[in-house]
């Protein structure tokens, strides 16, 4: 596998040779590339051999490996995205790009357990963005390689086809832990919330926030079976009793607010999964993660990947390095 | 190891929570808090245990040649 940040006339080139492409940059850049088997998302942050950078000028670019088929690019509205995982190819899998804010990063991120066929087959992918500074001007974008159009109001899939012996597999390392904290329970599902239980007892989340002093740069994790799901805070406001979050909170889960994490680099480290090496297809990596452990100009284990407003493994992910892994099939 | 079929009863203990192994496999993972979420929600009847229990096996059946579930099959039927 392949993952570098290219020039355009780099990635032109792979495009036009019929190379599988999984493309991250600047809006600008993507638009001047050619229909091919190619989706791609705009992000200007990235994870890169030399560790987090913003690059304007390049493409980060993931090929990929040798015997993979691309069989083909879908795209999906807020009225079709249910069909998501019944589309995948029972001989893959799918990576998805759906853009920050649009009605089908909503209704995925809200419904997707609910859909048919979820978690059949693997979905990873990431939510396209914008640098920070342009948020609320620019809007953030997916492009179909099938055309090189650009979407606002759709999610791309690529389907990538297995040759015969080879499994894909996706992981995710998160490494935010429960604290021993009150449990937070959610009356309904959404991206807001007002009021909660917290140990059971009612209140308003953003009082409860403001008068215990959480620090909102660590998300809510619920236990998800064994794997710890974050939640990030988007924003409170003790004015209208309303917090707001990145991902949807779900009824019938409890949250817990992580405990602190010291050094991220150390501590993501000793947290990759040994021996992912040499099979790792695709990775990608939070914003929040990148901010908030201030990832700019330092490495993360070789792990490279575009920088994101939400991973997908499966379904939406808050704060979280999902990553897919090609291996040989068991006998 | 093959995958049992769904009149196993352990497909059914998996997913009203009778039996809990920690799974390696996170696909397992989602879509066990996906089925518990609907049973506890939806009353947990014959008709989606079963249900459920038939989309677990399933899971398992799409993605028997992983590692991870090969794992959690030997950790379920031994």
């Amino acid at each position: 596998m392949s993952q570098h940040l290219f020039s355009v006339e780099k990635v032109e080139a792979l495009i036009r040779r019929g190379a599988g492409l999984l493309l991250a940059g600047d809006e600008s850049l993507l638009r001047r590339l050619p229909p091919g088997n190619w989706i791609g998302g705009t992000i200007p942050y990235f994870m890169a051999e030399g560790g987090g950078c913003v690059d304007h000028q390049r493409i980060f670019v993931n090929e990929l490996p040798a015997g993979l088929e691309v069989t083909g690019i879908r795209r999906y509205g807020d009225g079709d995205i249910e069909r998501i995982y019944s589309d995948l190819p029972t001989n893959g899998f799918g990576v998805v790009i759906a853009p920050a804010s649009s009605k089908v990063h909503l209704s995925f991120a809200l419904n997707a357990p609910k859909y048919d066929g979820f978690a059949m087959r693997p979905l990873i992918g990431w939510i396209s963005g914008v640098h920070l500074s342009e948020l609320g001007r620019v809007t953030p974008k997916v492009f179909d390689g099938n055309s090189s159009e650009a979407l606002d109001q759709q999610a791309v899939v690529m389907h990538v086809a297995l040759p015969p012996g080879k499994v894909a597999e996706i992981g995710i390392l998160n490494i935010f832990k429960e604290s021993d904290g009150p449990a937070i329970t959610f009356p309904t599902s959404g991206f807001a919330a007002s009021t909660v239980e917290v140990d059971g007892r009612p209140c308003n989340l953003a009082e409860f926030i403001e008068e215990s002093g959480l620090d909102t740069r660590a998300p809510l994790v619920a236990d998800y079976c064994g794997t710890n799901i974050n939640v990030s805070f988007q924003a409170v406001d003790r004015a209208k009793g309303e917090v707001r979050f990145y991902a949807p909170v779900f009824p019938g889960l409890r949250y817990h607010h992580a405990k602190p994490v010291s050094d991220y680099v150390a501590e993501f480290a000793s947290g990759l999964p040994r021996g992912i090496d040499g099979k790792l297809a695709f990775s990608c990596n939070c914003i929040l993660n990148y901010l908030h452990s201030g990832l700019e100009g330092r490495s993360t284990g070789g792990i490279v990947g575009p920088i994101t407003f939400g991973e997908v493994a499966y379904q939406l992910l808050n704060q979280t390095m999902v990553y897919l892994t090609i291996d040989s099939a068991c006998a | 190891m093959q995958v049992p079929p769904t009149a196993h009863p352990a497909w059914t203990g998996l997913v009203t929570g009778k039996t809990q192994i920690q799974f390696s496999f996170l696909g397992a993972r989602m879509f066990m808090v996906r089925a518990q979420l609907e049973l506890r929600n939806g009353g947990g009847t014959p008709e989606m245990t079963r249900k459920c229990a038939e989309q677990l096996r399933q899971l398992f059946a799409q993605n028997a040649e992983c590692n991870s579930v090969q794992q959690d099959l030997a950790k379920i039927f031994g």
